[in-house]
């Protein structure tokens, strides 16, 4: 039966990983975020497009390098910083904070079909629709051209 | 059939007998009828293959996620089946099977991560394949899976610390802490040879990994490792393993202190605190004791402790002098005892050109006179020796 074990074993670990990431959407919030294109990158994992956010940026109070953040939705309809700070706290999303938005690791590149992926750079506004889990993780479900 | 004809000339000849002969004919009529078939059967199946990958890189992109994760596991199982069969009626290698299983379940995790356009940095997939390959090699016990899990082990290195943040986090904590712990008990549990080096490494890259993690900028972090790492040496159980670790010591110290060397001699700026240096000095002792205790080969790491105290001369010049008299002295103990003069010698030379760097760079054109002068005199006085040592009948080393 040893045999076998490592396959099961393994097989198990691929279903956990694939279980976390839809748990993320089960229980968490749905977002939408404006999101515009930067530093074209195409390596050999396949062709994705790198983000940033427009609307992820903090007041000045907070200082650069590691924040923790949480998202409402404003007027129109995007998602925009709820909470922040520099110290971690209950439901918060770990982010980075350098130059002058928050990028969140998750959702910084966003695999697209091979060839689309100048479509989306040249198209500059873009949207991305995410899910917030209660306990800050993040998946990136769509990528579409801002209207 | 020229074969064939050739038989009977020899018959002919009395060189072989009709038996022998015979034994020959139905040997290669039996060996051919067995081989035609698997032939044909391998060129086929390897054009269905090709015909199977071809269709699915060309639909790669519109096929759903969860179909794409479960075509990469059913490559994995099927390795795994494979490996089992060839094992069973001890045909092929079921070694390499299953190295494949393991590349294809590090490749299950990548497609996973990609089709939910979740983030590759992170160690996550790093410590998967790791664990996944070391439970294979205690397994199984074959270096393979050690040389693997070493390798996967590797990417946990890289990804720890996180691309773009500069503080650690909990999680890269908790990750250098399982690394040391799960590379220990690999040291300890394993006691052969790849995996008691990889293992060590492994040690030796996580003591340099913590310079990255903790906010204290020092500079003596590789020395202080490989200080600690010495009483390491006392669970090892057999004296051979232990005398091929003595010379992965010397090499990680040899290149340390030329690494020290050339550091300090090109920067101005760098200072170490006293306080540091002298508590380097006094583990020094404190470790040298040990090692005169127990591993006396290695009491030529010690004069490492001393760097920190000759740290304050920003010409390296005390630095070079204590170095060129450990390789010149260790070259010419290595002889009076006749062991092998290979590290000893690579070492010497290359102090010499270390410090021929540093000091002479800026009077290249005269300085290269002598280098290749000098390089000529190391040719020929190696060459000489040589040429002595076999002259006495001694297996030149």
């Amino acid at each position: 039966m040893k045999r076998y074990l490592f396959p099961v074993l393994q097989i198990i670990v691929v279903l956990g990983v694939i279980l976390s990431f839809y748990s993320i959407s089960w229980f968490g919030d749905s977002y939408r975020f404006r999101a515009e294109p930067f530093d074209p990158f195409n390596p050999v994992y396949g062709e994705y497009v790198m983000l940033q956010y427009p609307d992820l940026k903090p007041e000045d109070s907070i200082q650069k390098g590691l924040v923790y953040v949480t998202f409402t939705t404003d007027a129109d309809g995007y998602a925009k910083i709820d909470q922040i700070s520099n110290e971690r706290f209950f439901g918060s999303v770990a982010g980075d904070y350098y130059d002058q938005y928050v990028t969140i690791p998750q959702l910084t590149q966003y695999y697209v079909e091979q060839g689309t992926g100048k479509g989306y750079e040249d198209a500059k506004k873009l949207e991305v629709k995410a899910d917030v889990s209660p306990w800050g993780t993040v998946r990136a479900t769509d990528l579409t051209v801002r209207k | 059939m020229a074969r064939l004809t050739k038989l009977m000339e020899w018959q002919q000849a009395g060189l072989i007998d009709a038996e022998t002969t015979q034994r020959i004919k139905d040997y290669e009529t039996h060996r051919q009828k067995k081989q035609r078939v698997p032939l044909l059967l391998i060129i086929g199946l390897t054009f269905v293959g090709l015909a199977l990958l071809s269709f699915l890189a060309a639909n790669w992109q519109v096929i759903p996620a969860l179909i794409k994760i479960g075509l990469v596991l059913v490559i994995m199982v099927s390795c795994y089946v494979l490996a089992d069969l060839s094992e069973r009626r001890t045909i092929w290698n079921p070694v390499a099977f299953r190295i494949l299983g393991l590349v294809a379940f590090a490749g299950a995790l990548i497609v996973t991560v990609q089709s939910f356009h979740m983030s590759m940095q992170g160690t996550f997939i790093g410590w998967a394949v790791f664990v996944a390959a070391l439970a294979h090699f205690f397994t199984w016990r074959h270096t393979a899976y050690a040389v693997f899990a070493f390798i996967a082990g590797l990417n946990i290195f890289t990804g720890i610390g996180g691309f773009g943040s500069e503080q650690a986090t909990f999680l890269d904590w908790t990750s250098i802490v399982f690394l040391v712990l799960v590379s220990l008990a690999w040291f300890y549990f394993s006691q052969s040879l790849p995996s008691l080096v990889f293992s060590w490494l492994f040690l030796y890259f996580s003591g340099l990994e913590l310079f990255a993690l903790v906010s204290y900028d020092g500079v003596l972090w590789p020395i202080w490792t490989l200080f600690i790492l010495v009483p390491l040496l006392l669970v090892v159980k057999q004296e051979v393993h232990r005398q091929f670790l003595y010379h992965l010591y010397l090499v990680v110290a040899a290149i340390n202190s030329l690494v020290y060397l050339t550091v300090r001699a090109e920067t101005t700026n760098s200072s170490i605190p006293w306080g540091e240096a002298i508590a380097l000095a006094i583990f020094a002792v404190a470790i040298g004791y040990l090692m005169y205790q127990k591993f006396r080969p290695l009491l030529w790491l010690l004069p490492l402790g001393l760097f920190g105290l000759l740290w304050f001369d920003e010409q390296a010049i005390l630095i070079a002098a204590l170095v060129e008299i450990i390789a010149f002295v260790y070259l010419i103990e290595q002889e009076r005892k006749g062991h092998r003069l290979t590290i000893a010698f690579v070492y010497f030379i290359a102090v010499q050109l270390t410090i021929y760097v540093i000091y002479a760079w800026d009077r290249l054109d005269m300085s290269l006179f002598f280098l290749v002068g000098a390089l000529l005199v190391f040719f020929v006085a190696g060459v000489l020796w040589w040429i002595r040592k076999r002259r006495e009948g001694g297996v030149p080393s």
